[in-house]
């Protein structure tokens, strides 16, 4: 390297220093505009949240429309249900664990595990299918149990639950997918 | 349930329970009340319990309709479900993994658990003498509360084990003890082929089919302090009465085809067994069974047989050796079953033929022939709307062959007319299920003939229509 070139070497590197600090600054204030609108995005996600959760429980079941469409159910299990004839719901889209869409818990923070429940807590013997799939959203998979068509729902990490319905297409009993100590 | 093993020290036990309290209290009657042990068993006849548990439910997500028509009768499904080795899980598992990638635990992060519970209303035409006080009776119209209450673990317990576990409290005679019991193992060969192991303490208990003894419906519930028909076949009760533990392993062939053989020894709940024991299994005693179910749309219906070979001595301050009593049972039962949308129809029948070689009971004077026989028949249908309002009509039978000694006479109550054992006589049933799990039963019995005879048939002046019972239940499980 000549002196000719190293001073065009240096001369180059002084006049890019300042952009290159002005792209540094622009990366921070990229960083913190992300950081902001997270926060922010986070907050509405609570809002909307608490929203469905006040809707959904002052809803009358048949008319409910609050499909609970973060959680959507992963095909059942295959080999459960030995001896019966199994088919993947077309529409049934595997997700994320329930406990994955859980954000930082607040006073007003509803899990979607509840409002999963307040989802099922609603549905009741009599209700057609696209009430159940607003509800519910697809089932996992669908089958006949000695006839009777079944919707099963499986929420990894969760649960399963099913929905029996009768010829006439209307449910006549459901499991819920929380097992706990109740019914 | 089958938990009716209760002994009765005092010997003052209400004549409502008579062959439990007086007949198998005292082993120093033995050899002279030689005969009242074999009424004794044959009365332990088992007011049999709930099959359907809903921690079933809470593992397999499934609805309780998937297994049952109303608890405890099971549908084709719940059969294969109990066949399966009750392996259908749902809860979060923490699972294990060998190096070769083979599940080596599984275990339900909530363990399987359900509580059953029945209080019940007991009245007969007449009321039953006062135990101690001639010439009086004692007070008509019995409440239970609880006439039984159960813990259960019913579920998986590892891949391809899962049980079902029952302990009860007997609201009869204040006990809480061990009772019904099927664990199993199972796996599937292939499509068409399914293999099991079961370990239970009640013959058919195991049994997927509520046709046989002891999950049979209708009127699978029955009062327990009201007097029943002393004469029972030993795979109708008599031997679950004497305390028993078998393993039996099955196989099931194209969802059809069914064949189940094993043997039992005898398992009642004492330090050790001797001649204070009764009924003692000597060796195993062989079970079998064989079905074939055909199943079409909504209908299905079963036919099939089953049977027990037991070699027993009688105990009872005998000594467990020389001489035993042969007893070879063999039955025929069937079960129909529509289960519709709206409406479900169960016609459920079983017929045992029973010849019992009685050369230590015989010998010891306790019998008056050497050989006898006892036949019992039953049918019943069922009718339900909805799975919420049912109805049940059935009838039953028991004949065998007079032997004075054997069904002694003159026992208040529990006495035979003509050392006869045939009894006989319907009952209905109107059931409510206001949810799936709870039931409301109101159920009567009417007697046609009793212990031997319609009228005074026990000598003291009762007919057989003073045993006509009314029972009011209420069961529900969680």
């Amino acid at each position: 390297m000549n002196a000719r070139t190293a001073l065009l070497a240096i001369a180059l590197l002084a006049a890019g220093a300042p952009a290159a600090r002005a792209a540094a600054s622009d990366d921070a204030t990229l960083k913190d505009d992300i950081k902001v609108l997270t926060e922010l995005v986070r907050d509405l996600q609570r809002r909307v949240s608490v929203l469905e959760a006040r809707t959904a429980a002052r809803t009358p079941a048949p008319a409910a429309t609050s499909a609970p469409s973060v959680i959507r159910p992963a095909p059942a299990a295959a080999r459960d249900l030995a001896g019966t004839a199994q088919e993947a719901h077309p529409s049934a889209a595997p997700a994320a664990p329930i406990a994955a869409a859980r954000p930082g818990a607040t006073p007003d923070y509803v899990s979607p595990e509840a409002m999963l429940k307040a989802s099922w807590n609603q549905v009741v013997a009599g209700m057609g299918k696209p009430a159940v799939s607003a509800l519910l959203g697809s089932p996992s998979s669908t089958f006949h149990i000695d006839g009777r068509l079944v919707w099963y729902y499986n929420y990894p990490g969760a649960g399963r639950g099913s929905v029996f319905f009768t010829d006439a297409g209307q449910v006549s009993s459901y499991q819920s997918p929380f097992p706990g100590f109740g019914w | 349930m089958m938990r009716n093993r209760a002994r009765c020290p005092s010997g003052e036990c209400s004549p409502a329970s008579p062959p439990r309290g007086r007949l198998l209290a005292g082993n120093g009657y033995a050899t002279t009340f030689l005969g009242a042990l074999f009424v004794a068993l044959a009365a332990l006849l088992p007011a049999r319990s709930a099959d359907a548990v809903p921690s079933y439910a809470r593992q397999t997500g499934l609805a309780c309709e998937a297994c049952h028509t109303a608890f405890p009768e099971l549908t084709p499904y719940g059969r294969r479900f109990k066949l399966n080795g009750y392996t259908i899980d749902n809860l979060p598992q923490v699972s294990g993994i060998s190096p070769t990638k083979q599940e080596t635990l599984l275990l339900n992060q909530l363990p399987p658990l359900s509580f059953m519970f029945q209080t019940s209303y007991t009245g007969t035409k007449t009321a039953l003498p006062d135990s101690v006080l001639p010439k009086s009776f004692a007070k008509n119209g019995q409440v239970l509360f609880p006439q039984q209450a159960s813990l259960f673990y019913a579920g998986r317990i590892a891949p391809n084990l899962g049980a079902f576990v029952q302990m009860t409290y007997d609201g009869t005679d204040g006990e809480f003890g061990w009772d019904n019991t099927d664990i199993r193992f199972a796996k599937a060969i292939n499509e068409n082929l399914l293999l099991g192991l079961s370990l239970n303490n009640n013959p058919t208990v195991q049994d997927p089919w509520n046709s046989t003894p002891a999950w049979q419906v209708p009127f699978d519930q029955r009062s327990s302090v009201a007097p029943t028909p002393g004469a029972a076949t030993m795979i109708d009760g008599g031997l679950v009465g004497a305390g028993v533990a078998g393993l039996t392993a099955y196989a099931y062939l194209y969802d059809s085809v069914y064949a189940e053989l094993g043997g039992y020894r005898s398992a009642p709940a004492a330090a050790q067994i001797d001649s204070t024991s009764t009924n003692v299994v000597n060796g195993v005693a062989p079970y079998w069974r064989i079905a074939y179910e055909h199943q079409w749309g909504r209908h299905s219906w079963e036919i099939g047989a089953y049977g027990v070979v037991a070699k027993l001595y009688p105990g009872g301050g005998i000594a467990l050796s020389g001489p035993a009593n042969k007893y070879s049972d063999w039955a025929l039962d069937s079960q129909y079953q529509y289960i519709g949308d709206d409406h479900i129809m169960s016609v459920t029948a079983t017929y045992i033929d029973e010849k019992q070689s009685l050369d230590a009971t015989y010998g010891a004077g306790a019998s008056t022939n050497a050989s006898d026989r006892l036949k019992t028949f039953r049918i019943g249908a069922s009718y339900l709307y909805q799975r919420r309002y049912g109805a049940a009509l059935g009838y039953f039978e028991t004949t065998g062959s007079s032997d004075a000694l054997l069904y002694p006479a003159g026992v208040p109550v529990v006495g035979f007319a003509d050392g006869s054992p045939n009894s006989s006589g319907w009952t209905g049933e109107l059931d409510w299920l206001p949810y799936e799990n709870t039931k409301l039963a109101l159920q009567y019995t009417k007697y046609s003939k009793f212990n031997g005879g319609s009228s005074n048939y026990d000598g003291s002046g009762r007919n057989a229509s003073d045993n006509d019972t009314t029972y009011l239940l209420f069961w529900f499980n969680y």
